[in-house]
């Protein structure tokens, strides 16, 4: 797919009434209204009228976008509340697209506008008469831009990530890079992509204004993962984990705590069952602190990291060194067992202590 | 035992106070060994929350080659409120609690009796024997026991078994029972897991290659050590088995039996 050209607009259309006409239910039928609907200069691509089998109908107002980036998805609203006025007040807007972001489907979704894109994904919602149609394709766009960066795997975008969320704008790339040890082209790539994502706000080529830092940690989660984007061994300590408290504590090696052993230092209702800390060189750390590896029942996990960032910013919780809470949001999302939903406590903490972590 | 200690310990806490009491006048005679004593030493770091079942009776080892012949144990025992219970050994307070009174069997007298110990002076149904308490008169300290009851305000000093002591009686207990599985209970394993955990492994060897050293214990370590592979050195052994079932619910028996299995390992490495 990635080869093949960018759908023209024409192709759009025709897949949207492709679409409708094969996902409707039996008794339903669309025709194309030949209203022509201006709004001042400007002209709607396509007026589709649904009819139920009771004689009722419905009129969808179709704008249709080649890529459709979430930072112009409200402008496409408004242009799309222009003309769903007078006559047409009661029609349902819709976006059609060649593809649109899990990020562009939300935004649209919690704006009540419908959509259909070429990568399979619809929502369409009449209330009257009563419609409902929804399904889902893929979460990669077919026809990526080979310019633009598409996603935060790999060490440099994961720390240019980590400095965009841990810092409070308004920041210029270059004053950021220094701060926070992250390579400016790179922070300036990420910027883009979240820019596009509509997760920023920025001056044209200048300093960025505003950070969805939530939105940013999402974004982040869907592209890494605890035990995949880090490099695990799992250890027994037969003396469970008051000992490897205790060890860290005589010790004082090099380690960053994160995971579930690292948010019932926030959230005391789940006890962990394993600690999972970061460290530079598991093997050496497991021969000073005596763990034995081992494959099943591990109750230490040693996670060498996607890159040194983990270290950065962490922070003391009951005697225990922690990631930084973006780190530590980041990783339960993306963890095992119950951690992704004590990643959305996490994301709650940080809320109501923005001060404690973001600088 | 997080947070306010159960009744039940209270109890029993409160029936070894009563008896150390009443003994007070042999007390440098006596030991404190089983379950109390493992809960002295393992204390807070306790992994198991396990709901107690039963009450922990409070076990006394003596001394008999030390012990005066008078004032008579079980004069003192019925005038600290204590009545003989239907095995020889075994004392019952006011609230039904046991103190057992125990000779370890190389220092028992004749073994025409098999469960009761000769003491001489005192007769024999005051204590009843028991085999691999030997350690228990070499590897002791001094310790302070208080009542539980935050409205008793009793303490006492007494000698407490320490934890090489307290293996070689535990395991002795298991290995005698091994083939009377009713008879054993599922806890005694789940004490041996605590004694490994809170003890450090060097600690714990030093103690065991003193008791090897010694004439009166060196037999029953030997045993004891013997014991420990066929008892919990793999997960389907059957004191690993009993450990893991005693553990309960809460606790995730691959850990138990992979803890275990470690630290046994880890103690006959240490006794090479």
């Amino acid at each position: 797919m990635p080869t093949q050209e960018m759908p023209r607009e024409i192709d759009i259309i025709r897949n949207a009434e492709r679409t409708l006409a094969s996902t409707l239910p039996t008794g339903w039928s669309i025709r194309e209204a030949n209203q022509r609907v201006r709004a001042g200069d400007a002209q709607l691509d396509l007026l589709i009228e649904v009819l139920a089998p009771n004689g009722e109908r419905a009129e969808l107002a179709i704008e249709t976008k080649r890529t459709i980036e979430p930072r112009v998805v409200p402008r496409v609203l408004d242009r799309l509340a222009m003309y769903c006025t007078g006559d047409l007040s009661d029609a349902v807007p819709v976006v059609a697209a060649a593809y649109l972001s899990p990020r562009s489907r939300e935004i649209l979704d919690s704006a009540g506008v419908g959509y259909i894109d070429m990568a399979g994904n619809v929502r369409i919602e009449v209330s009257q008469p009563g419609l409902f149609i929804s399904s889902t394709g893929v979460d990669r766009d077919p026809w990526p831009q080979d310019s633009d960066l598409q996603s935060l795997k790999g060490r440099g975008a994961a720390r240019a990530v980590r400095a965009i969320i841990d810092h409070t704008p308004p920041f210029g790339i270059r004053e950021l890079a220094a701060t926070s040890g992250a390579s400016a082209p790179t922070l300036s790539r990420v910027v883009e992509l979240l820019d596009r994502e509509g997760i920023v706000t920025r001056e044209t080529r200048g300093p960025v204004l505003t950070v969805d830092w939530e939105a940013a940690i999402r974004r982040w989660a869907a592209d890494y993962a605890q035990s995949t984007s880090n490099t695990p061994m799992t250890f027994l300590e037969p003396r469970g984990l008051p000992a490897v408290l205790e060890k860290l504590d005589e010790a004082d090696p090099v380690y960053a705590a994160t995971g579930a052993f690292a948010a019932q230092s926030f959230d005391p209702i789940a006890p962990a069952k394993t600690a999972t800390l970061y460290v530079e060189d598991a093997a050496r750390f497991a021969d000073r602190l005596k763990l034995r590896e081992i494959e099943t029942s591990a109750n230490v996990i040693l996670l060498e990291p996607f890159d040194p960032v983990v270290f950065d910013r962490t922070i003391w919780r009951g005697g225990l060194r922690c990631v930084a809470p973006s780190q530590l949001c980041v990783d339960l999302l993306t963890g095992p067992g119950r951690e992704p939903s004590q990643g959305e406590e996490m994301l709650r903490w940080m809320q109501e202590n923005e001060d404690a972590w973001r600088s | 035992m997080p947070g306010a200690p159960d009744p039940i310990y209270i109890d029993a806490r409160s029936a070894l106070l009563d008896a150390a009491n009443a003994l007070f006048d042999h007390l440098d005679v006596i030991v404190l060994v089983g379950a109390q004593a493992i809960y002295l030493h393992t204390g807070e770091a306790d992994l198991f929350d396990t709901v107690a079942q039963y009450t922990t009776d409070a076990d006394f080892s003596i001394n008999p080659n030390d012990l005066s012949d008078s004032p008579l144990l079980a004069d003192l025992l019925t005038k600290g409120g204590f009545r003989a219970g239907d095995n020889p050994g075994s004392w019952i307070n006011s609230n039904g609690v046991a103190v057992d009174l125990m000779v370890p069997e190389a220092l028992a007298g004749s073994k025409r009796h098999r469960r009761s110990a000769d003491l001489l002076a005192h007769g024999k149904r005051v204590a009843r024997r028991a085999k691999g308490l030997e350690a228990a008169l070499l590897d002791h300290q001094p310790m302070i026991i208080s009542a539980l009851d935050l409205t008793d305000n009793r303490s006492v000093t007494m000698n407490v078994a320490g934890p090489g002591a307290l293996l070689v009686a535990k395991i002795h207990k298991i290995a005698e029972r091994a083939d009377e599985l009713n008879r054993l209970s599922h806890k005694d394993s789940l004490d041996v897991l605590r004694l490994l955990q809170a003890t450090e492994t060097a600690d714990l060897a030093e103690r065991l290659k003193k008791l090897l050293d010694d004439e009166l214990s060196a037999s029953v370590t030997t045993e004891a050590i013997q014991n420990l592979t066929p008892l919990f050195g793999s997960a389907d052994a059957v004191g690993v088995q009993m450990a893991v079932r005693a553990a309960g619910p809460g606790a995730d028996p691959d850990f138990v039996s992979a803890s275990m299995t470690a630290l046994v390992s880890d103690l006959l490495m240490a006794l090479t």
